[in-house]
């Protein structure tokens, strides 16, 4: 009895420290060798960086010739507009959805739902197509807006449960308080859904910050290249420049760590409870 | 002026219509509660008057003028829910402030703020947690506070907004007996001080019977009765009243009709020992007709008096201190048909289980109902069984 409870528990932890390792070891193995010279990222690219092998040139390189702070202003702009816009708009959506029965609402969630399950890059055709008519191409705009629309089904179905979770009993005490409906969604809604939103938030952002697909096509420019994109440039069909490839896939990691950071501080918060009863 | 009247008020959900018909007047500053068992429609009534449900059918008038299409605000009312509905993540004195930023609509539909002034909204807040002992609470945030505690902000955010009518659904039954005392004589407290009209929903008899100016009693989405509570515990109407108000409930007996006269009627019960003439008036009775007889435990006593001079035996006694309720059993002397026949003895009684008594009760206590549970109008004048006239 005793021994299997206790195996339990450790079994879990092994597993899960293991898949750890394996989901870490190749983001360490990045940033180590972004510290080293070329010789030592090929001689022995497992080991720590030491006295000897200790070098900037990659992060030199990156920092100080190309063009990566308009790549990183670029990404940056790009995530957190997509970040804000699937948000706003997919807490409202979402909050439409669950608190009112207008006619066509069964029709657009399930239209939403279709949007989780079909990839938007099978889209790309007609996606370029759209933007190209817009005369949106190699703008951010076009950018943001992809990724708004593929940002919005998943948030909107999250959020939909978190928003039908909140007790009909404090929305229409507020209402019997005379205060209006979006008030009601600003004042009350979005605090109490914060924890979801960060989820979604995380959710959203991360396949954004990374994508290199869309800035290929949409937005390829020098003045609107994304940093995913902009690494592109030292990887060449003969000549790699492994220090800069490595020390900008560092750099990269830091912003979406902050971002990162700011919103998993709201996950763990159980806002409902004092609410009622 | 919060006159309220309800006239022919339905409410359906899809095809089973749960209010069929209800027909209430309430005056301004009368307070008003609705009684009924659990599903029977109080809840739904009291969402239908707040403006949180549509009516059916019906009309709704407040102060005179019909508000069926006005919403909650609108309709000048505040709602005080059985679970507080305290917004989590706002202090006590945001709770309470939050309904009140908005008095005058601002730009954006009240978006940005604006409306009544800051001062006057602490002002208001502050005397309103003065009168309910919030002061010291005001930065807590509801998950800080007891459940009395957070009563009492639900309670105050309603007060602070001076509404013409205060609505509250079951507001204590998440509270404990001696907290609900303490709070019950709150509400009553409230209710001088304001002089507010007040409708209020429990299952809770005895809060019915407490603060009641009038009580509505509901049955199955119908009216029983509405009346003072002393109208009710006197003269109920029929029979679901008569079981419903009164703690224990009232006994029945079987008992079919043997004489009309003028104005009594002479009924012999089930048993076919016992006979009697009961003060009633007939109305349409006709002889041989079964008719229900009512008995309150506490009319009835031990000894032999006018009627129903029966011996039984003693099945379970609870003794309360003050009193002992007395269950008797169905012997085969006794006329008890159903359910055991409770009566109220004084608390030094020293009958025991399986001991015989004999009970009695006067004649005028005693209630008639029809085959279909209507009440017979009683003929008695003695004042201890009968209502006091309103004034
Ligand atoms: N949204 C709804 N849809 C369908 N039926 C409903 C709905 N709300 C209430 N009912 C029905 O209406 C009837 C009255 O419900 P209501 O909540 O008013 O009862 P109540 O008297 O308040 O009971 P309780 O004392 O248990 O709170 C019940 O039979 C219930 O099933
Ligand atoms: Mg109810």
């Amino acid at each position: 009895m005793r021994n299997s409870r206790r195996l339990g528990p450790l079994a879990v932890h092994a597993l899960l420290i293991s898949y750890t390792i394996i989901a870490l070891f190749p983001i360490l193995l990045i940033i180590f060798n972004s510290f080293k010279s070329r010789k030592a990222i090929f001689k022995s690219p497992l080991s720590l960086p030491d006295a000897n092998t200790f070098d900037l040139v990659g992060f030199e390189k990156v920092l100080g010739s190309s063009s990566f702070d308009v790549y990183f202003l670029n990404s940056i702009s790009v995530t957190v507009m997509s970040l804000a816009f699937v948000l706003v708009l997919g807490a409202m959506a979402a909050w439409a959805l669950a608190e009112y029965d207008f006619p066509g609402s069964d029709f657009v969630a399930l239209f939403l739902a279709i949007g989780i399950m079909i990839p938007i890059r099978l889209g790309s055709v007609s996606l370029l197509k759209i933007i190209v008519s817009l005369g949106l191409i190699n703008t951010l705009t076009a950018l943001v807006l992809v990724y708004t629309a593929q940002g919005l089904p998943l948030a909107i179905f999250i959020l939909r449960e978190f928003i039908a979770q909140i007790p009909d009993d404090l929305k229409e005490a507020a209402r019997c308080d005379g205060v209006t409906e979006y008030r009601i969604f600003w004042s009350i809604i979005l605090p109490l859904i914060r924890p979801a939103l960060a989820t979604v938030a995380v959710f959203t952002m991360i396949p954004v910050w990374n994508d290199l697909w869309f800035p290929l096509i949409l937005a390829p420019g020098e003045d609107t290249a994304t940093v995913t994109l902009g690494i592109q440039q030292f990887i060449g069909q003969y000549v790699t420049d492994w220090n800069a490839v490595l020390a900008s896939l560092t750099l990269a990691i830091v912003p979406i760590l902050i971002l990162y950071l700011v919103f998993s501080r709201q996950l763990i918060r159980g806002l409902t409870s004092g609410a009622v009863k | 002026m919060a006159d309220i009247k309800l006239s022919g008020i339905r409410k359906s959900y899809g095809s089973s219509e749960v209010l069929h018909g209800i027909d209430i007047d309430v005056k301004d500053g009368e307070f008003v509660v609705f009684v009924g068992p659990s599903g029977c429609g109080k809840s739904t009534l009291l969402r239908l008057i707040a403006g949180l449900e549509t009516i059916s059918d019906g009309e709704l008038q407040i102060a005179g003028q019909k508000v069926n299409d006005l919403t909650p605000s609108q309709r000048k009312i505040a709602m005080v829910f059985q679970s507080y509905a305290l917004y989590p993540h706002m202090t006590v004195y945001q709770n309470m402030a939050f309904g009140l930023t908005l008095g005058k609509k601002g730009p954006l539909g009240g978006l940005l703020g604006g409306g009544e002034n800051k001062k006057m909204i602490e002002e208001k807040v502050h005397k309103a947690a003065a009168s309910l002992k919030l002061e010291p609470l005001l930065k807590r945030y509801p998950r800080e506070l007891s459940g009395g505690q957070r009563q009492r902000v639900a309670i105050g955010r309603a007060i602070v907004r001076d509404p013409n009518v205060f609505l509250f659904d079951e507001p204590l039954s998440n509270l404990d007996a001696a907290l609900r005392v303490n709070t019950r004589l709150e509400i009553a407290r409230l209710h001088q001080e304001l002089e507010a009209t007040i409708i209020y929903v429990t299952h809770d008899q005895v809060e019915a019977m407490t603060l009641a100016d009038k009580i509505v009693v509901l049955n199955d989405g119908y009216v029983a009765q509405c009346g003072t509570p002393l109208e009710l515990y006197h003269q109920p109407a029929n029979k679901f009243v008569a079981g419903f108000i009164g703690s224990p409930s009232m006994n029945f007996l079987e008992a079919t009709v043997t004489d009309i006269g003028p104005e009594d009627i002479e009924v012999v019960l089930s048993s076919g020992k016992v006979k009697v003439r009961l003060p009633v008036l007939p109305g349409d009775l006709a002889l041989d007709a079964r008719v229900s007889i009512g008995i309150r435990p506490e009319h009835l006593q031990e000894g032999s008096g006018e009627v129903f001079r029966m011996s039984s035996r003693v099945k379970v006694v609870e003794q309360l201190g003050e009193a002992s309720y007395l269950y008797l059993e169905n012997g085969e002397d006794d006329p008890f048909c159903n359910e055991p026949f409770c009566v109220k003895t004084n608390g030094h009684s020293s009958i025991r289980t399986g001991d015989s008594v004999d009970i009695c009760a006067a004649l005028s206590a005693v209630h008639v109902f029809n085959a279909s549970g209507i009440a017979l109008t009683r003929t008695t004048t003695d004042s201890r069984y009968i209502a006091p006239r309103r004034a």
